[in-house]
């Protein structure tokens, strides 16, 4: 196949030899290829912005919604508008009144909270803060920096990899059957989704990636432009910056037989809201819908919603965010267990930090930990991981109790990234042993496998 | 007289031009014409006409040697018929002349006579001065070949024996008809040399000396197994430049080549020369079609060449091809033409001094209106190098309408980054720091005024993206480490909370420009006025300096202002953000340092001069190196890109509002990036690359395709072509003519051979000119050489 020869010619698209196998997708349709049964994909649904994590899921005890509400002022929720859940050891909770399917899915056991997590090099108290030799990340409260480092794994702000990347470089041994992407960001790349010699591929959704002026009358003249195209994108022009341009266009052409295929993969009984995140959702679903067609053994996918930063206005805003989050994933668990593959697939939020207790004006600012979700058949769902603070110890934070770092009411995170994330990619299929090099501070805590997911 | 006058007028020189001109039926009919009226013209002589005729037949005759021939006289107006036969005059001839009896009989003689011909008369014996007469030609035998020795042969020198019957002494052996030089063995042998320069069956024949005496042929195959293979097969030169060519012979111990250009040896001033060793070196001045065709000729069979193409460029086409790109928003043919004129330091003196595009209303502005004049004054202003400016702090120093809705709420940034563009970077930090548009975007506005604590998000953003950035930085913008190898913060939290409370207490204006207490709802048209009582007067101290206690709201900003606009990391800083925006995103660190040296004095003691810091980073020998290193350039956002085209190809997008939303789809939807770090990070690395690409982060694979279907849609609307490509669609009938025109236009002339020969194969393939121009332009906009600025 000429297309193959195109391909083994470019040395500086970092695409693995296997791609070039995919010129055709009729070799996918040809092949009854056995459904991979140990399939695993792993969802990340990024609050862009930082959300305020608490008021997405607020204490109902009321000594600590006293407390909330004290703190909170004119951001508190009505305590009777919260929707209750429970966690059988740390009591009530509420769920932000904009997520009643999310309620529902905590309530079926299919959603799990986790407390309180955040970036951190090691487990820190208050005490630690004052301390000029103590490690901490680097450039909290940071968009930029916080961005990269909930999707390195790194608490600093170097790093060219994420941890969804790097855990499928660790897992290439189940993907080897395949050439289609594994590592899948929606409408632009993410860092999460880069590994070593994983490459992270963005696809925006309804795009299949078909050029307007390859179709053309006669065929022979379209053909003719696209094999003009092929030669002139795999030439090495001597110019690196120009080469990785026309990288660019050789990933797309590569992609665009399979995307036109997953198109027509599957209708969803339950419909997907017709949001940027529920749009996302909806098509990293038909991409898991070819999982076995395509042989894929294991899946990362990044998807995201912005507009989290509220600095100001955030009564609205967030519950607009968030109901548009708890309506997505809803129809993306249905999906998930239409497809048959509930259990194969976790779905989990971050965002860049957690925001003040303490209001600033009709917003808060820039925080550290917050609470997040994780979403699927495999999670051990209906409970609340972590610790939630003592919205009580707020008033009073000090050495002793560690739940807040500052007196506006920034979270101190008392679970890392790196043990939510080391739990997820122990689920995924990574073994204890390259945990640590995955998240490098993983040695520091004690706790390597959070219990969420089984 | 017939022959005489096309002879005549063929000597005239313009056969070719009376080819053309004149058809070639109105031509004969016309010199019919002319011979029946000269004819007609010439006086009739009357001749007495003699009593007696004598008619000899035939009239002329070739008759072998020794051969004979029977001839007959007729004999009119005497009764006595009889006549005398003669050979030259000599009755019944004899053995030189040849012989002829009293029949008319002739025999040639066994020796051909001096001339070839003798003359046969019959002389009438009734009037001795009435003779009829014949020429006869007297020639050799017609040789016969038999066999060529050997008969297949190489190319190049030969020689070969010829055996056959009839030779005679001065036969020549013929080479598809050309003589050889022959020697002469015997009646049945003949020898002869010669060279074969084509590959292929030759004929051979033997012509015995004289007329009419060739053989029929015999076939010798000429072949070759020399092969010569000369690389680079293509090589773009620019004008004066030289490259060696190397000539790979095979199939023959003789590896000598002559070197041509365009099959000249040696080449020549017009066309550039070449060495024998094969280096040429192109003419200074572009020969006609701006390529030439270097062949090596093998020596050992004289025939065999290969060849290469050499695409000539010219230079000052490049050299300001690439300035233009750094400074404006693309080339246009005028634009080209005028900065070689007055030539690169002229052209920004003459920028600096062009008068501001304007901007739309402070009060009435709409979105479409800011998104039309950020779009249109890129596209269409005269302040070309303002608009870059703009365009490249538009991505430092980032608003978006995801935030500030409305079109008024955005303007007042885009006429701040405008104004500020050439002026002083303290005075834009500044201004910005009370910009009403940033005071809503970064919440500064009314920070302290109500409840709660001082906004940090802009005293962070100031610091971290529009001034220092978060590392202490060496002058040439590389990261001071500290005794562990990491990076030195350039501040704390800390910092940010006491710089939020030196900004505190400002507000937007309003219409009679005062405010009360609690400050004032968002107004933008003129900037943020500080709220009485509402400033933070505790000392604060940030970067390591101290702004005391009571001091007002203007001497808190200004004291902030300048500690921040002094930092050491500023330079740098902004050096490396401006340079990756105007000419590539990974500068050297001696390019940063030169042009962070310029930011902290312009030479005048002047410290962040935008006018010294602008010229610096156009005018740096990195900037200007017209054969840059391999990670030199940047690649073109789609709106520079789509700017780019449009004023290249003079295509009338304009009306940005209309098509804002296909930008969306390629990440940079206009003066709306998703956040305060814009439409793509300033340390983006390439996928897989250690190096900085910026605008890759908007460029993944999905982007390409929308990229390029945008461009597509440019080029073919309204159907079937965009009106503006004709001149193209004029040239497409000539693939080289085509790719050429859409080369200058695009590329400056320095289109990769890869490039060239993908896009001629493609072309023929189109059906008709329409879809040929569309082809060539669509593979070039689409290509890595025109995504990149280089």
């Amino acid at each position: 196949m000429k297309t193959d020869n195109k391909f083994s010619r470019r040395e500086f698209v970092q695409l693995s030899a296997a791609f070039a196998m995919l010129a055709g997708l009729g070799q996918f349709k040809s092949t009854t290829a056995a459904p991979v049964q140990d399939y695993k994909a792993l969802v990340c649904l990024f609050m862009f912005g930082g959300n305020d994590g608490h008021n997405m899921v607020v204490p109902l005890n009321n000594a600590q919604y006293g407390a909330y509400q004290a703190a909170r002022g004119g951001l508190a929720l009505p305590q009777n508008q919260l929707l209750g859940i429970n966690d059988a050891a740390q009591g009530p909770f509420g769920l932000h009144y904009a997520m009643p399917e999310l309620q529902a899915l905590y309530n079926q056991n299919r959603l799990a909270i986790l407390a309180n997590v955040g970036i951190l090099v090691q487990p820190t108290v208050y005490a630690n803060l004052s301390n000029p030799n103590f490690a901490l990340p680097l450039n909290l409260r940071s968009h930029a920096d916080q961005v990269v480092e909930m999707q390195t794994g790194f608490p600093s702000s170097g790093g060219s990899t994420g941890w969804g990347g790097r855990t499928l470089d660790l897992l290439q041994a189940n993907n080897v059957g395949t050439s289609f992407p594994v590592s899948i960001s929606m409408n632009s790349p993410a860092l999460f989704c880069v590994g070593s010699t994983v490459q992270g591929t963005a696809l925006q959704p309804g795009n299949y990636f078909d050029q307007t002026a390859m179709n053309l009358y006669p065929a022979s003249a379209g053909q003719a432009r696209a094999n003009a195209q092929q030669q002139i994108i795999s030439a090495d022009s001597g110019n690196s910056i120009v080469n990785a341009a026309n990288g660019a266009m050789t990933n797309a052409l590569a992609l665009n037989p399979l995307l036109k295929n997953a198109a027509n993969a599957v209708n969803f009984t339950k419909p997907f809201p017709q949001t940027a995140i529920g749009t996302q959702l909806k098509e990293i679903a038909r991409l898991i819908s070819l999982n076995s067609q395509l042989s894929v053994g294991r899946q990362v996918f990044f998807c995201s919603l912005g507009g989290f930063d509220t600095h100001g206005g955030q009564s609205y805003q967030q519950w607009d965010l968030l109901q548009q989050v708890s309506k997505a994933l809803d129809a993306f668990y249905a999906a998930t267990v239409q497809l048959q593959v509930a259990n194969q697939v976790t779905a989990f939020t971050l965002s860049d930090f957690g925001r003040t207790l303490q209001p600033s004006g009709t917003g808060s600012d820039h925080g550290w930990g917050s609470h997040h979700l994780i979403l699927g058949g495999a999670v051990n769902g209906g409970r609340l991981f972590g610790t939630y603070p003592l919205m009580t110890n707020y008033a009073n934070f000090n050495a002793t109790n560690s739940d807040y770092a500052d007196n506006r009411g920034v979270m101190l995170p008392n679970t890392s990234l790196s043990q939510y994330g080391a739990t997820l990619a122990r689920w995924f299929g990574t073994n204890d042993s390259d945990l640590d090099s995955l998240f490098p501070t993983l040695p520091n805590f004690g706790t390597r496998d959070l219990g969420f997911l089984s | 007289m017939r022959k005489t006058l096309l002879n005549t007028h063929t000597r005239a020189g313009r056969p070719c031009h009376r080819r053309n001109i004149v058809p070639a039926r109105t031509l004969r009919i016309s010199l019919v014409g002319l011979l029946v009226w000269i004819m007609a013209a010439v006086p009739v002589f009357s001749l007495p006409l003699p009593a007696v005729t004598v008619t000899v037949s035939p009239t002329s005759v070739s008759v072998p040697v020794s051969g004979d021939r029977q001839f007959t006289a007729q004999v009119n107006g005497a009764a006595n018929t009889a006549v005398t036969w003669t050979v030259n005059d000599i009755p019944g001839g004899n053995v030189t002349v040849g012989t002829i009896d009293s029949t008319g009989k002739f025999t040639g003689s066994a020796v051909p006579p001096t001339g070839w011909t003798v003359t046969v008369k019959a002389v009438s014996v009734a009037d001795p001065n009435a003779f009829g007469a014949s020429v006869v030609t007297i020639r050799n035998q017609i040789p016969w070949v038999t066999s060529v020795v050997p008969n297949a042969l190489p190319l190049g020198p030969f020689s070969i024996t010829v055996n056959g019957s009839r030779f005679v002494s001065g036969a020549q052996v013929l080479w598809n008809g050309t003589p050889l030089s022959t020697n002469f063995v015997n009646a049945g042998m003949l020898t002869a040399t010669g060279n074969a320069g084509q590959k292929g069956n030759a004929s051979v024949t033997v012509a015995n000396p004289g007329p009419a005496a060739v053989s029929t042929p015999l076939y010798v195959n000429v072949s070759s197994n020399v092969v010569v293979v000369v690389t680079p097969a293509s090589a773009n030169l620019l004008a004066g430049a030289s490259q060696q060519y190397q000539a790979t012979v095979s199939g023959t111990a003789n590896l000598a080549v002559i070197w041509m250009v365009n099959g000249k040896p040696g080449g020549d001033g017009g066309v550039g020369t070449i060495t024998g060793q094969g280096l040429y070196t192109a003419p200074g001045v572009m020969p006609v079609g701006n390529s030439v065709t270097i062949s090596a000729l093998s020596a050992a069979d004289g025939v065999t060449q290969g060849t290469a193409t050499a695409y000539l460029q010219d230079p000052l086409a490049i050299t300001y091809g690439r300035f233009l790109e750094q400074t404006t928003f693309g080339p246009t043919a005028q634009l080209m033409a005028h900065a070689q004129q007055v030539g690169m330091q002229v052209f920004l003196d003459e920028q600096f001094a062009t008068p501001e595009s304007t901007w739309p209303s402070l009060v009435t502005a709409t979105r479409s209106d800011a998104v039309d004049a950020f779009y249109g004054n890129a596209k269409n202003g005269q302040d070309q190098l303002r608009q870059r400016t703009i365009f490249a702090l538009s991505e430092v120093i980032v608003i978006a309408m995801n935030k500030n809705t409305n079109g008024n709420e955005i303007v007042p940034w885009l006429q701040l980054l405008s104004r500020n563009s050439f002026g002083n970077y303290r005075t834009l930090l500044k201004e910005l720091t009370l910009d009403a548009s940033m005071g809503k975007y970064l919440d500064l506005a009314n920070s302290g005024v109500g409840s709660g604590a001082a906004n940090e998000n802009y005293p962070r953003e100031v610091m971290q993206l529009f001034s220092i950035g978060l590392y202490q930085l060496n002058p040439d913008g590389s990261r001071q480490l500290d005794a562990t190898n990491q990076p030195i913060p350039t501040y704390s939290q800390t910092d940010v909370q006491q710089l939020a409370k030196a900004l505190t207490g400002w507000t937007y204006s309003s219409p009679n420009g005062t405010t009360g207490l609690g400050g004032n709802w968002n107004y933008f048209p003129g900037p943020m006025i500080p709220v009485p009582g509402k400033h933070n007067t505790s000392s604060k101290t940030f970067l390591g300096q101290a702004l005391p206690a009571n001091q007002t709201i203007q001497q808190d900003l200004n004291g902030a202002i300048d500690i921040i606009f002094n930092h050491p990391n500023v330079a740098p800083f902004i050096a490396t953000r401006l340079i990756r925006a105007l000419v590539t995103s990974n500068p050297s660190p001696a390019y940063i340092a030169r042009v962070a040296a310029i930011f902290n004095d312009n030479g005048q003691g002047v410290r962040g001069d935008m006018q010294a810091v602008i010229r610096a980073i156009i005018m740096d020998q990195d900037a200007r190196n017209d054969t840059p290193p391999a990670d030199f350039g940047r690649l073109r956002t789609p709106m520079q890109h789509t700017i780019a085209l449009a004023r290249a190809l003079n295509l009338n997008v304009n009306g940005a509002s209309g098509f804002a939303y296909l930008f969306y789809n390629m990440n940079e939807g206009m003066l709306d990036a998703p956040s305060v770090f814009g439409h793509y990070s300033p340390l983006f690395r390439i996928p897989k690359s250690s190096l900085y690409g910026p605008e890759f982060q908007i460029y993944s694979a999905s982007d390409a395709i929308n990229r390029a279907n945008f461009f597509y849609s440019l080029l073919y609307n309204p159907w079937p072509i965009n009106p503006a490509l004709q001149p193209f669609v004029n040239l497409a009938g000539n693939s080289t003519g085509l790719i050429n025109a859409v080369d200058n236009a695009l590329l400056y002339g320095r289109m990769s051979p890869a490039t060239r020969n993908a896009i001629a194969a493609a072309l023929p393939a189109q059906s008709d000119n329409n879809t040929r121009a569309l082809a060539a332009l669509y593979l070039t906009i689409t290509s890595g050489e025109y995504l990149v600025q280089h």
